[in-house]
């Protein structure tokens, strides 16, 4: 019998495309299946009958959204939860959660055993390739998945790392060294047609004794250097989107990645302690004419402040290294904040004692000017991220409508830093500079916690100083406001 | 625990205490009715056992009000003199096939036990001369089990509380029938002796036939015994008057009339195992809840033909639980992978229940909900029109005579600025409209130029508004207190002037 199959995705912000449930679509329309794909509550469907639900899942932080999600179509099931499946990132972090909250048992880790989804057949889904068929559905003028132009696919399965601050090895706890990407283009090419460009999410391809086989196989199926594709002759790209690992590059892979039009070539820059293998690694990429590059700085994990503003700092020495030569090597920072791996919201306190949630909240804020990435140039990062390490932490600690306010209008005609600050900023800064290390001690502990009534009995008992100092956290708002109406009549 | 005590618990005998009796009995249903249930299913079965034509059959319920007592007497079977002890006293071992017979648990008998000081079975086999009579003390058994002193096990207890015996039979041989006697109902229980509630109770619950003014009964009997191997229906009379199912041509709504049945639509509720059931649905035009008087309501699950626990049973399947009660008609299960639960509220867990239900929500739960959905919300669209011409209406009143008070003006244009939110692009461009004509609009006295009267003439017709406000105010107290503030808001203002 033809059955009725509701792929979900819960209502979360998205850009990636839910290859997971576009497996699961693959797999049904095989069988003759119907298959719709909603994203959120969708209150249409549930005049509808289904003989399965399938919602998928991702960061653990959706907690509330995804949870909401599934009890929603539980009631949509009348309750017959044994024909609703979910999987993902977050089913296969908290599943014993999610079974107490939900009184579903999730399916954890891949798709790769049919017994998981009690399939009458010995098909693994995850072998299947996606179907993009189904993002249409969804999508609309408000919303749109990117990547859709794009084979997203794998050439190694899971890491053979087990970094404390990473998911990876606890739902694909077994490293794949090859997985055949030709497969996966075939078939994707056959039922959704021809993509322009490869996206790879291999946690860990570096690792893999089989690497020169997976590129060859990327070059096979046309991604060289220089290759285009369509009739506008538009320039195809690799992308291993979830970073390469520096401690695995020698000169060979790097020879052998240089085939292939990585654009960007992306490292990660997880600990200062790093620091040498990290510039061998960015020195060798340079050496074979990697242009782009997109590094993620992981922060909030076990570094401080000042590392995290060395990491960066690093990135925009090598930049202003390689400005002038001819290969033009650009390293863009893309810092991660870490969240725990079980965290139901963003908003945690990830205990690392040297960062808290004002500098958390700050970092976010300078990072909003930039919509992400930290870009190459050494002067706009001094501005905006300090000169060093110790101007950052003054930033860091200014009241939130400073940082988002820190220029006068005119700042490109002006020469020094200091001068383009608004009048406030220098207050602020002159002061700081000021404080003993226990007063900073004492003013951070006040803005820590970003809580205003908390603020506000630092200040009744601080002094000198320190005062002064929560003056400007209290009044922040009247300050700006008055300093940009003064600057405007003059 | 050492190997020891393992042992000597090993030889402890087990003991089946009374309040199994208890559990069994009374504590089984949660109605007095449901243990009529149980009997009429005996009587089926009894009927259904009888060798050759049974158009004679029947089963006679007489509530005697005057006696508190009640009767249940079929001719089925009977119970042969030699099987006739076993039979009337065992506990849980019924010999009866589950799959032929509605009963097989053999608890169902002890349903009176709970609400009668004496319940009595009489039974007798054809061709024989010896009628079997078992008498249990109901009275007896409820002070036993009440009494903490006592503990005794079930086998004692019964030996305790009931009599056997068998007598020569005066009538003819060739007699067969078993009778339920309950004597002593309680007073507290006189659901038991309510009639009327008896009749609609059985007339819901029981195997019986459609009532021969149901122009569609013999329709849906022609279906249901080609597709349910087991429909069958009996002659059930309550003190005199046979018994039919309640369906009528004629379906009451709980608010308006009566709609006719336009036609009888069948459904196979098929899962993976092949048809597990067969459902008629009189075609109806879903304008509303059907009366929950009618005893029509909502469609019903039967096995056996006998109904699965009450008109609610479906309901769950629906998307929202009222849409059942939309409905008439009945879902008969014709498989034989499913048992009723003991209780006989659902069918024991198992896949095959789950496939039935799965298919009911899927031919009827859904499309019927979603129907019911579309019906309703055209017909809510329909309102909203007729809402926004009556709006509109008032708004032209108003610019054309002029407004009664400056807060009439004012939600008026709130309830037109509305419209802008969320009505049609048509109804959005009048709305418009009227908001500009009602601003400019003027008051109900400058319209009828009252500027040119004489002061007689004001004062009379502020005579003539008092008099007004005060007859067709029907709050007096209110009327009164607000003559008292017009009057003081004119006197005020002419010591001003």
């Amino acid at each position: 019998m033809k059955k009725k199959i509701l792929l979900v995705e819960p209502a979360y912000k998205t850009k990636y495309p839910p290859l997971g449930l576009m497996k699961i679509s693959t797999y049904h329309k095989m069988k003759g299946d119907d298959v719709i794909f909603v994203k959120g509550r969708d209150t249409a469907v549930q005049y509808q009958y289904w003989d399965r639900v399938y919602i998928g899942t991702l960061f653990t932080w959706t907690w509330r959204e995804t949870i909401e999600t599934i009890k929603f179509y539980s009631a949509t099931l009348f309750n017959y939860t044994g024909k609703c499946f979910i999987g993902g990132i977050l089913a296969s972090l908290l599943p014993d959660d999610l079974f107490n909250a939900t009184g579903i048992q999730p399916v954890e880790g891949l798709l790769n055993d049919p017994r998981k989804i009690d399939q009458d057949d010995d098909v693994i889904i995850d072998d299947l390739p996606p179907d993009y068929e189904i993002l249409k559905q969804v999508e609309n003028a408000n919303f749109k998945y990117s990547n859709t132009d794009a084979y997203l696919g794998y050439t190694t399965r899971g890491c053979t790392r087990r970094c404390g601050f990473c998911a990876v090895h606890t739902f694909e706890p077994t490293y794949i060294p090859y997985v055949d990407i030709k497969k996966t283009v075939k078939g994707i090419a056959a039922n959704s047609g021809e993509k322009q460009n490869l996206i790879l999410m291999d946690n860990n391809v570096l690792a893999s004794p089989e690497f020169d086989r997976i590129i060859d196989d990327i070059e096979e199926l046309g991604f060289v250097k220089g290759a285009v594709f369509g009739k506008t002759k538009r320039k195809r790209i690799v992308d291993y989107n979830q970073g390469l690992d520096a401690r695995y590059l020698d000169e060979a892979k790097m020879k052998r990645l240089a085939e292939i039009p990585l654009e960007p070539m992306r490292l990660a820059f997880d600990s200062i302690k790093l620091k040498n293998v990290y510039l061998k690694a960015v020195q060798l990429a340079h050496k074979y004419g990697q242009k782009e590059m997109s590094n993620y700085i992981l922060y909030n994990y076990d570094d401080t402040p000042e590392d995290f503003y060395e990491r960066l700092k690093t990135n925009i020495d090598l930049n202003d290294e390689f400005k002038n030569d001819g290969t033009k090597t650009s390293i863009y920072s893309f810092p991660m904040r870490y969240i725990p791996l079980d965290a139901k919201d963003r908003d945690v306190d990830t205990g690392n004692g040297h960062w808290n949630k004002k500098y958390l909240r700050a970092v976010q804020v300078i990072l909003n000017v930039m919509k992400g990435p930290v870009m190459p140039g050494k002067q706009f990062f001094l501005q905006a991220f300090g000169r060093d390490a110790d101007e950052f932490k003054a930033i860091m600690s200014m009241p939130e409508e400073f940082i988002r306010n820190r220029l006068v209008a005119n700042w490109k005609d002006l020469d020094t830093v200091e001068a383009r600050w608004m009048p406030y900023v220098r207050d602020w800064m002159t002061e700081f500079a000021r404080l003993s290390s226990t007063e900073k001690e004492i003013l951070t502990r006040a803005i820590a916690s970003t809580d205003s009534s908390t603020l506000k009995e630092h200040h009744a008992k601080s002094t000198g100083r320190v005062k002064k100092l929560l003056e400007f956290h209290l009044e922040e708002n009247n300050i700006v406001a008055a300093a940009k109406k003064q600057y405007v009549t003059r | 625990m050492s190997p020891r005590r393992k042992n000597s618990t090993l030889q402890d005998k087990l003991t089946l205490g009374k309040y199994v009796l208890d559990s069994l009995s009374a504590g089984m249903y949660s109605h007095p009715l449901m243990s009529l249930r149980e009997y009429i299913q005996n009587s089926a079965d009894a009927i259904d056992c009888l060798p050759g034509l049974t158009d004679n059959a029947l089963i006679d319920v007489s509530v005697d009000g005057r006696n508190r007592s009640l009767t249940i007497r079929d001719n089925g079977v009977g119970i042969p003199y030699y099987r006739a002890k076993r039979t009337m006293l065992n506990v849980g071992c019924s010999e009866k096939d589950p799959v032929l017979n509605r009963g097989f648990r053999g608890i169902g008998r002890l349903g009176g036990l709970g609400y009668c000081d004496e319940l009595r079975f009489v039974a007798k086999s054809q061709g024989e001369n010896i009628v079997s009579t078992c008498i249990w003390d109901c009275k007896k058994l409820r002070q036993m089990i009440a009494d903490p002193s006592r503990s005794v096990d079930v086998e004692s207890l019964i030996k305790d509380i009931s009599i056997f015996k068998q007598e020569k039979y005066s009538g003819s041989r060739e007699e067969h029938f078993f009778k339920v006697e309950m004597d002593g109902i309680h007073s507290g229980k006189s659901e038991l002796l309510n009639v009327p509630a008896i009749k609609s109770y059985l007339s819901q619950v029981a195997p019986v036939p459609f009532h021969p003014d149901f122009s569609f009964g013999q329709l849906i009997d022609k279906e249901l015994s080609t597709h349910v191997k087991s429909y069958r229906t009996y002659r059930l009379f309550v003190n005199g008057e046979q018994i039919f199912k309640p369906y009528r041509n004629i379906v009451c709504l709980s608010r308006g009339n009566g709609e006719a049945v336009k036609k009888i639509n069948f459904v196979e509720l098929q899962g993976e195992s092949g048809i597990l059931g067969f459902g008629w649905l009189g075609e109806l035009s879903l304008q509303g809840t059907i009366s929950a008087l009618t005893d029509m309501d909502g469609l019903r699950l039967r096995y056996g033909n006998i109904l699965i626990g009450n008109k609610e049973t479906l309901s769950g399947f629906f998307r929202e639980k009222r849409f059942n009660n939309y409905l008439i008609g009945e879902v008969h299960v014709c498989t034989n992978g499913l048992i009723p639960n003991s209780r006989r509220d659902d069918f024991e867990d198992g896949n095959v229940k789950d496939e039935l239900y799965s298919a009911f929500i899927r031919e009827i739960g859904i499309p019927l909900s979603r129907k019911i959905r579309c019906l309703s919300s055209e017909r809510s669209k329909v309102k909203n029109s007729s809402n926004l011409a009556t709006l509109f209406e008032n708004a032209n009143r108003i610019i054309k005579y002029g407004y009664i008070s400056s807060l009439q003006r004012e939600h008026m244009v709130k309830s037109l600025d509305a419209v802008n939110g969320n009505g049609s692009p048509e109804d959005k461009k009048i709305a418009a409209e009227l908001i500009c004509n009602v601003m400019k609009s003027q008051h109900i006295l400058s319209v009828l130029d009252s500027r040119h009267r004489s002061n007689d003439d004001i004062i009379n017709l502020f005579n003539k508004t008092l008099e007004i406000v005060y007859a067709e105010t029907s709050n007096r107290a209110e009327a009164e207190r607000m003559i008292c503030r017009l009057y003081k808001m004119i006197s005020e203002k002419s010591c001003g002037s």
